[in-house]
């Protein structure tokens, strides 16, 4: 083992065991990478290039709208801004800001001037608004998006319609006039129309509200299921949230649902 | 003739090498350098054909016609305000492009969306009554609409809704369960003792309108792991079909033209409640 000398002071750093401790553990890993690389057969020089021509186009081809943009974040922009169409630019200026001011006023003159309803289907949350103030918000339950399939061919998808509807009529102590779909989803046979059976009370709650094509906003048995997409298609409310919606809205008030 | 000694044979084999070794070593260096250019010349004609010929042409559409439309002194003082006043009379015509293609969502019976990147609110209106209003977190937007957005042309497509012509998403439109119809009361019971499944899923989508534009919805919220792998497979598509257009365009000797892409980030309910609340062909209106 060569020592250290005054001229080569730092020949020699490591004692004798730890050089054995380093060959323990380096010397395998350095053989095995001898191992995994070393070729075993002849692979002509062109094959590794063409295989890292051909990656390096697929990397281009596959990252050629980030490379784009990182191209086009580099170059100057546009110094000019386009000049103004006139040779008074304040004026233009002046005319542009009344325009986008009436613009506005056109906007906010799209709001309903009677309370109207907002119900978002995705979260199962309405809101109760009027002259754009808000009135109520709350929870409530909206179609559960189920694919009715009855063995005849018939089906039903159960989804609360998107848009704007209005209220065509209003109703205390609404009494449910079942649809067919109301007996298959029960396991029970449908009986004709106007049988005692297709009549069930109690089960709206206090107040409905008619949507057209069969769509109502009323009340529920089942509170707990509220803030659930579970309904057929209805909006279901909690009493005290129905009684306001009820007293607050009249027949041709929109209800905004999406 | 003098025998041939070892030393002679020796001096020989020492010297043939060197000549042929010396030789092949140059032809050896050529074929490399051959290779490599053979190699590199796919991936330079890809980067002129998909990044700089089109790059170029959006930098080309950015800047000033020959002449300006209005001549004016060219004093120093003047150059400065009359830059300003140029620009708020820019930002002013966009504004107003917004307002008017917001207008012409209002009279239209589908759900829209406005999206206003300089308050950063987007705002779902139906029949022009704002139903609900998102805080935009995070906005990223190509680096070609800074180029384009000042031109004449450019705010004539904003002042009319952008229509959504395909989209693409993480989560279902619409999350339909099939149920088939029960054949008594108990099986019934079964099916109405089933729990409700949860609808948390990550939201991210994309809605492609004309023009190479695209505008994409994320959530601001950080993704679970399962929702990183859909985020991740969703990227993935996305650049494939970048990459398919691109290359078509190409084999049909076009110039492959850049998608613009403007990306925000919201929360998770107001992401999924855009998602699901625009119809096919929804009318979006953008102001930048």
């Amino acid at each position: 083992m060569a020592e250290n000398t005054v001229d080569r002071p730092f020949t020699t750093r490591a004692s004798p065991e730890r050089k054995g401790w380093a060959r323990r553990f380096v010397a395998p890993i350095g053989r095995a990478l001898k191992f995994l690389f070393t070729p075993r057969i002849h692979i002509p020089r062109f094959v590794p290039a063409i295989l890292a021509s051909l990656i390096l186009l697929a990397l281009i081809v596959f990252f050629a709208p980030t490379l784009r943009e990182w191209t086009l974040a580099v170059l100057p922009g546009p110094h000019h801004v386009e000049a103004a169409g006139s040779k008074d630019v304040s004026a233009d200026i002046t005319r542009l800001k009344t325009r986008i001011k009436n613009l506005q006023k056109q906007y906010t003159t799209l709001l309903p001037r009677r309370p109207y309803l907002i119900v978002d289907t995705s979260n199962n949350r309405y809101t109760l608004m009027s002259g754009g103030k808000l009135i109520r918000q709350g929870v409530c339950s909206t179609g559960s998006y189920v694919l009715l399939k009855a063995g005849d061919d018939r089906q039903w998808v159960f989804k609360t319609p998107r848009g704007r509807l209005f209220v065509q009529n209003k109703e205390e102590s609404p009494v449910w006039h079942k649809p067919d779909w109301a007996f298959i989803e029960e396991g029970l046979p449908v009986p004709p129309v106007g049988a005692p059976e297709r009549f069930e009370t109690g089960v709206l709650g206090d107040y409905a509200l008619h949507l057209g094509r069969g769509y109502l906003i009323h009340g529920t048995l089942y509170k707990r299921l509220l803030g659930m997409p579970v309904t057929h298609g209805c909006v279901r409310l909690d009493d005290p949230d129905l009684e306001v919606i009820y007293k607050n809205m009249a027949v041709g008030s929109a209800v905004f649902i999406y | 003739m003098s025998p041939v000694t070892a030393k002679d044979t020796k001096d020989a084999s020492v010297r043939e090498p060197e000549h042929t070794g010396g030789r092949r070593r140059i032809l050896h260096t050529m074929g490399t350098i051959a290779l490599v250019c053979v190699a590199v010349l796919p991936a330079i004609a890809a980067l002129v054909f998909l990044v700089a010929l089109p790059s170029a042409r959006v930098y080309q559409r950015g800047q000033p016609h020959s002449k300006p439309a209005v001549e004016r002194p060219a004093t120093p003082a003047r150059d400065s305000a009359g830059r300003q006043k140029d620009q708020e009379a820019s930002r002013l015509r966009r504004d107003e492009a917004f307002w008017n293609a917001r207008l012409e969502l209002a009279k239209q019976e589908t759900i829209s969306l406005a999206v206003d990147l300089v308050d950063s609110v987007a705002s779902l209106d139906i029949h022009g009554v704002p139903v609900r209003n998102c805080r935009i977190r995070r906005i990223e937007v190509s680096s070609a609409v800074r180029f384009l957005q000042n031109r004449g042309d450019w705010r004539g497509r904003m002042s009319k809704p952008l229509v959504v012509r395909s989209e693409d998403a993480t989560i279902p439109k619409e999350p339909l369960r099939v149920t088939e119809a029960p054949k008594d009361t108990i099986e019934a019971m079964k099916l109405a003792a089933r729990p409700v499944p949860s609808d948390s899923m990550d939201v991210f989508f994309t809605l492609y309108f004309d023009g190479n534009l695209s505008l994409t919805v994320r959530q601001f919220e950080k993704p679970s792991s399962e929702g990183s792998k859909r985020h991740a497979r969703f990227r993935f598509k996305e650049n494939y079909r970048q990459a398919k257009k691109a290359v078509t365009a190409i084999v049909h000797s076009k110039v492959p033209q850049h998608q613009m892409r403007i990306e925000v980030a919201v929360s998770q309910d107001d992401a999924k409640a855009i998602y699901r609340a625009l119809g096919p062909k929804a009318g979006i209106a953008l102001r930048l």
